[in-house]
């Protein structure tokens, strides 16, 4: 053998060729290779998103950070000279090197042979050949959850659905104080890591535990896809990132991850405020990552309700009296089959996830009931009449980001006015792909402008919501739950003092609590205790406390067509100010496909006086 | 100045009302193979998505928890505690649709127990009509059912040759 060849044969030596074919073909600066090590250039600076999990696990080179080709020389080093140790190069930068194999045309036979056992194993377990991503609905019994969440799903080859296995990227909270909890995820304070679990556990996390339906999205990743995938979460379980709740979220890191496996495709961008759940659906929809395939898994509350809407006069009656007695039931045909299964899933509902945790009266029923029920075989009828229809698919709901404009009359002034909402929706917007029953507003906030007023404060702050949350629970299926608002921001009180033209700007922040009724599936009535406080200037005494009640209706007339409408009655304490009487009426129209015609109507009585504001806008979903 | 104390007092409130109450349950700890839920116990009292408390144990490492087979030995051994693994994380579901004679946590149990697809509706059957042997008074783990489901399997001729890990 000439000692050329030789010399050439040698790692080093190739890893050095290796090198400058990188140098040439510009490898560090090119798309594939920055997604894969979550680079991210702002204002020219450039740097990785990602963080080692212990001193350089995910990165090659301690310059890695903010140096794309320090860290391409570096892993081109690791792939060829770290054989030995727990994990060699080629076993921690799996999807590294397929990429470089490919983009540098690496002869594959000249990297060094290692085993690597536990990733091997770890795709075995897996034996994945296809991917899914599930969204699981809105939870409103947790802030964090409010928006929907996002996870991946890898299908494994047999086919059977609770065995697959999930990946989840969540922050991973440091503290159990609520304000600092708020805050840290706002700013980044968590670590955020993507945890894998078997399918089942999520279904039962999401499905049983927090009643929220899951829908899952085929991917149209091939084969090649998913094992590039897998391989890429792998050197991820050496990394995480900075967790930001608003818009570096679960969704944000699905896409980032997502970008890695497919170069050529623009997902995320870093000047988004917020990144929804449901418009990662729709982004990748549009970006062609969709077979378009859905798929539903009820929660336990849908099962519940359908069940029961199910169940006929005397059956619901036989429910109650069941209930009432609490003794073992005889279930001899298919009618007692299903009062049977409708208590077991209310019994469910309304207890713990925990058996230990239960009523001790409901577990001793609930015990008797499942050995009542296993003397008959109905033949699984009722579990099949559960159905979630197009309009509950979150991906067919409406962009989450609004903008409107439109004519504004108050005080006796026409004016115009536009407004802005990075998130989420108001309780009278369409209900296509979102609950029917939950508002929840984020930094949104509107201005107007009269022509007629003095040139010095012709514009005008209408309103800001810092937050605006109204979570109405209707009764139904025999499930008593409270319904509550929460609500905080800067708001233009008209009613006050009217005569001078000056914005009357108020911080004011709202609770309530209380009930909803649900006659019908698609009209809710509800009643609430309210308490207020509101800061300004304007108030005597620099402010207002007030307390009193609201309640009002929600009509859902179609899924493109709602009225909300509530009154507001508050007496003041400790304060010279007085009460308040308001009234709200809100019409929504959605005519065309992510757009609507809304009329909103607020009367205020305050201090024998009545002050109404009627705005009339179209609103775009974006 | 009494009254600005009221005041703040109250905005206090109402933010911490405002700001989350209750921490997402986000990382709990996993179950694959080799499993956390072995280490934490089978008593069915605790098939529960483990709470806030274990995030930091099993938090971070969840891919070293489910790396595989490794951690669960080969063979007979791996799906033994595939099986455990998964009884004990299904213990109530598995109650009620075994109850039922029908559902898919149940049919998973049958494919994990080795059954053919044609055998899984035998399968349930045979679990619904042992439901009281199953879930006697002495089943006080997940361990135990899953010994219960397979004694009354195989008092069935056609479960014992079709279900090959029983």
């Amino acid at each position: 053998m000439p000692a050329a060849q030789l010399f050439a044969e040698h790692p080093k030596v190739y890893s050095t060729e290796i090198k400058h074919r990188a140098q040439l073909k510009e490898i560090a600066h090119a798309d594939a290779w920055l997604r894969l090590v979550h680079y991210d250039r702002f204002f020219g600076r450039i740097s990785s998103e990602a963080r080692d999990k212990s001193t350089r696990s995910f990165f090659a080179s301690p310059s890695g950070l903010t140096d794309p080709e320090a860290e391409l020389f570096a892993t081109i080093e690791a792939l060829f000279t770290e054989t030995t140790g727990p994990e060699p190069g080629r076993c921690r930068y799996p999807a590294r090197e397929i990429y470089l194999v490919q983009a540098l045309e690496i002869d594959p036979k000249k990297l060094p042979p290692v085993d690597c056992k536990a990733y091997r194993e770890w795709l075995a377990h897996m034996d994945a050949d296809s991917a899914s991503i599930v969204f699981a609905g809105f939870f409103m019994g947790n802030p964090s959850s409010m928006f929907g969440h996002t996870f991946l799903r890898l299908h494994n080859r047999r086919g059977v659905s609770l065995i697959d296995s999930s990946f989840n990227y969540a922050a991973n909270p440091t503290t159990e104080n609520a304000l600092l909890y708020a805050w840290l995820g706002m700013t980044g304070g968590f670590p955020g890591t993507f945890a894998m679990h078997p399918y089942y556990l999520k279904v039962n996390e999401y499905n049983d535990l927090e009643s929220r339906d899951l829908w899952e999205y085929r991917m149209n990743l091939n084969a090649d896809e998913v094992r590039f995938m897998q391989a890429h979460l792998w050197e991820l379980s050496n990394a995480w990132f900075p967790y930001y709740y608003l818009d570096e979220n679960c969704s944000y890191q699905l896409l980032a991850l997502l970008e890695a496996v497919r170069p050529n495709k623009k997902l995320t961008s870093r000047f988004s405020v917020f990144v929804a759940p449901a418009d990662t659906l729709r982004t990748l929809e549009s970006a062609g990552f969709l077979t378009g395939e859905a798929s539903y898994r009820a929660s336990l509350f849908t099962k519940l309700s359908q069940f029961y809407e199910n169940l006929t006069i005397p059956e619901k009656e036989r429910f109650a009296a069941w209930l009432a007695a609490r003794s073992e039931p005889v279930i001899g045909d298919k009618s007692d089959a299903r009062v049977a299964d409708t208590l077991l899933e209310f019994y469910r509902f309304r207890n713990e996830y925990n058996p230990q945790d239960w009523l001790p009266e409901d577990r001793t029923h609930y015990g008797l009931l499942l050995a009542a029920r296993a003397r008959f075989d109905d033949g699984g009828e009722h579990e099949k009449s559960v159905r979630l229809g197009p309009d509950d698919n979150p991906l067919r709901g409406v962009p989450t980001m609004q903008w409107w404009a439109g004519g504004i009359y108050a005080n006796g002034q026409p004016g115009v006015t536009v407004g802005f909402r990075p998130a989420l929706r108001e309780l009278q917007d369409t209900n296509v792909g979102y609950p029917l029953w939950s508002q929840i507003q984020l930094l949104s906030g509107s201005v107007a402008v009269y022509p007629d007023t003095n040139a010095t404060s012709t514009l005008r702050l209408e309103e800001l919501h810092l937050v605006d949350i109204m979570a109405l629970a209707p009764w139904q299926a025999r499930v008593r739950k409270p319904s509550y608002r929460l609500r905080t921001g800067i708001y233009n009180h008209y009613e006050l003092d009217a005569a001078d033209n000056r914005p009357r700007l108020s911080w004011d922040s709202l609770g309530a609590i209380g009930i909803t009724l649900s006659p019908w599936r698609s009209f809710g009535l509800f009643v609430m205790a309210q308490s207020e406080v509101q800061v300004s200037g304007t108030w005597s005494d620099t402010g207002r406390l007030g307390a009193g009640f609201m309640g009002g209706f929600k009509a859902a007339w179609t899924a493109y067509t709602a009225t909300v409408f509530f009154a507001e009655y508050t007496r003041a304490f400790f304060s010279e100010s007085g009460n308040t009487f308001f009234l709200t009426w809100k019409q929504n129209f959605s005519l065309w496909k992510n757009g609507a015609i809304e009329a909103d109507l607020r009367a205020a009585w305050f201090q024998e006086k009545l002050s109404p504001r009627l705005s009339l806008y179209a609103k775009f979903y974006f | 100045m009494k009254k600005t104390l009221t005041l703040s007092l109250y905005f206090a409130a109402m933010m911490t009302l405002v700001a989350p109450t209750a921490v997402s349950a986000g990382g709990y700890g996993a179950a694959g193979c080799g499993l956390g839920a072995l280490a934490i116990g089978t008593k069915p009292g605790m098939w529960q998505v483990l709470a806030a408390t274990t995030n930091a144990t099993f938090g971070t490492q969840t891919f070293g928890i489910t790396t595989g087979t490794s951690e669960c030995g080969s063979g007979a051994i791996k799906v033994q505690a595939e099986q455990k693994a998964y009884a004990y994380n299904n213990f109530g579901q598995l109650q009620k649709e075994i109850a039922q004679g029908r559902g898919e946590r149940l049919q998973t149990l049958a494919f994990l127990m080795g059954c053919g697809a044609k055998s899984v509706d035998a399968f349930g059957s045979i679990a619904q009509k042992n439901y009281a042997q199953i879930f006697s008074e002495k089943t006080t783990d997940s361990d135990i059912m899953l010994d219960q489901i397979r004694a009354a399997a195989k008092t069935d001729a056609n479960l014992s040759a079709q279900c090959s890990a029983l």
